[in-house]
């Protein structure tokens, strides 16, 4: 996943001081944003727009008649995001599994962004490889090669002796690496980079 | 919401230069320039345009955290964002896309670039995408949709069909981009080649808020209409 430039936030919880609250520190550090605060999930589900967010930050205590292992149905709209739960009153642990992190009302204030932070890269480290941007690796550009000739997964990894799924994540890492996704875009890379010639393509 | 965002009152003139990205898009509501002092709501009810879409687009375009809400898109007419649809895909088709697939290969042909004609057809299977993808929308989704507000119901289509059919025209973009910024040859200059990058950079900028307009403000909108249609 790309790194946002700021970490876009919801926020749902009925206290508005607590609301205005979170909001007010979370925005003190320029990695976030907090886009939409709601008072409750009814005028949350009601905005027709679901906007791209990376956070929700939102009070347990306001979907207590749910059952635990639906909380996150209730944000499948916001797939890959950041749950994190604001909690002053007692909530089971039950329910508490079902998010990322923590935020207690006790916290110190100026310390929330860093915490919301190390908790949203825990959740991406669970999630994700890390991505490193350097050059095509030889089976990498083999593999390139064959994509420019046109040749589909099979085809390939019949030819250099590999399994698809093989090629399959020596494709994706390709993309990863040089930010092009369309097979025509991998093709002119390869030309440009005198992997192939003009002719072989023809 | 607490940031400034344009409003009927905001004179025209402040909002072109608060984002001149609209001069691409203010010609598909047929507005010229020489506004003088006139406000959005004054330019709308000249040309009779509804001024919530009119404001819609505009922040759209120019705030990227811009959300309205169900309130505000209640007084969206659709059949009027289906015409600025209209205007912009003729625009991108017949002016914009051709005009930048000219000068790639105009630029091809002074760089002596060695692989100039698989460019071209790179540029010619992105255009043939392209096309397809607009045909699709003005002749299966638009008509359903005008004849969804006629009242008229169809029972082989929905707007969730376009949802999920919806394709991405941005990816093959993003690539041309890329590839021009990191790969072009040494000899081919940034003076040759910086206008096409802009209006490459414009282009893909306007495509996705496009798409950000028909996938989450027409859908959302048309969605509303069927369910009202199936209570009554």
């Amino acid at each position: 996943m790309k790194q946002p430039e700021k970490y876009r936030t919801i926020i749902i919880e009925p206290s508005e001081i607590i609301r205005e609250g979170s909001k007010l520190f979370l925005e003190k550090n320029p990695c976030f944003q907090v886009t939409a605060c709601f008072p409750d999930l009814q005028s949350f589900e009601d905005k027709i727009i679901k906007e791209d967010v990376q956070i929700i930050l939102f009070n347990p205590a306001i979907i207590k008649f749910y059952k635990p292992a639906g909380i996150r149905n209730l944000f499948a709209g916001y797939p890959g995001v950041c749950l994190i739960a604001i909690l002053y009153q007692y909530v089971d642990p039950e329910t508490l599994q079902n998010f990322d992190g923590i935020l207690d009302i006790y916290d110190e204030g100026r310390m929330i962004p860093q915490k919301v932070i190390k908790i949203i890269e825990t959740a991406q480290q669970k999630n994700n490889r890390p991505i490193e941007n350097v050059e095509l690796s030889d089976r990498e550009k083999d593999i390139l090669i064959a994509v420019a000739k046109g040749l589909q997964n099979k085809e390939i990894a019949e030819k250099l002796h590999i399994s698809t799924h093989t090629v399959i994540s020596h494709r994706k890492n390709i993309v990863h690496k040089t930010g092009i996704k369309t097979v025509s875009g991998l093709t002119l890379y390869a030309l440009f980079n005198n992997l192939v010639s003009q002719d072989e393509l023809l | 919401m607490n940031y400034a965002i344009f409003s009927e009152n905001t004179k025209m003139a402040d909002v072109i230069s608060a984002n001149i990205r609209l001069l691409y898009v203010l010609p598909y509501f047929g507005i010229n320039l020489g506004f003088g002092e006139k406000t959005v709501k004054q330019v709308c009810n000249e040309k009779n345009i509804s001024v919530p879409l009119l404001l819609l687009v505009c922040n759209i375009y120019t705030f990227d955290d811009y959300c309205p809400d169900s309130q505000y898109l209640k007084q969206i007419p659709i059949e009027g964002m289906i015409m600025y649809l209209q205007n912009s895909h003729k625009d991108y088709l017949e002016v914009r896309m051709p005009q930048i697939i000219d000068n790639i290969l105009h630029l091809a042909t002074i760089c002596r670039l060695k692989n100039g004609n698989i460019l071209n057809s790179f540029c010619e299977k992105y255009k043939q995408e392209v096309i397809a993808h607009f045909k699709y929308e003005e002749e299966i989704v638009f008509p359903y949709i005008i004849q969804l507000l006629n009242g008229v119901k169809s029972n082989t289509y929905q707007i969730k069909e376009y949802e999920t059919n919806h394709s991405d025209i941005d990816a093959a973009l993003n690539d041309l981009k890329n590839i021009m910024i990191k790969y072009l040859p040494q000899d081919c200059t940034i003076e040759k080649c910086r206008d096409i990058l802009l209006n490459l950079f414009m282009f893909e900028y306007d495509l996705g808020k496009h798409t950000l307009l028909e996938d989450k403000i027409l859908i959302s909108l048309v969605k509303h209409v069927e369910k009202n249609n199936e209570t009554t």
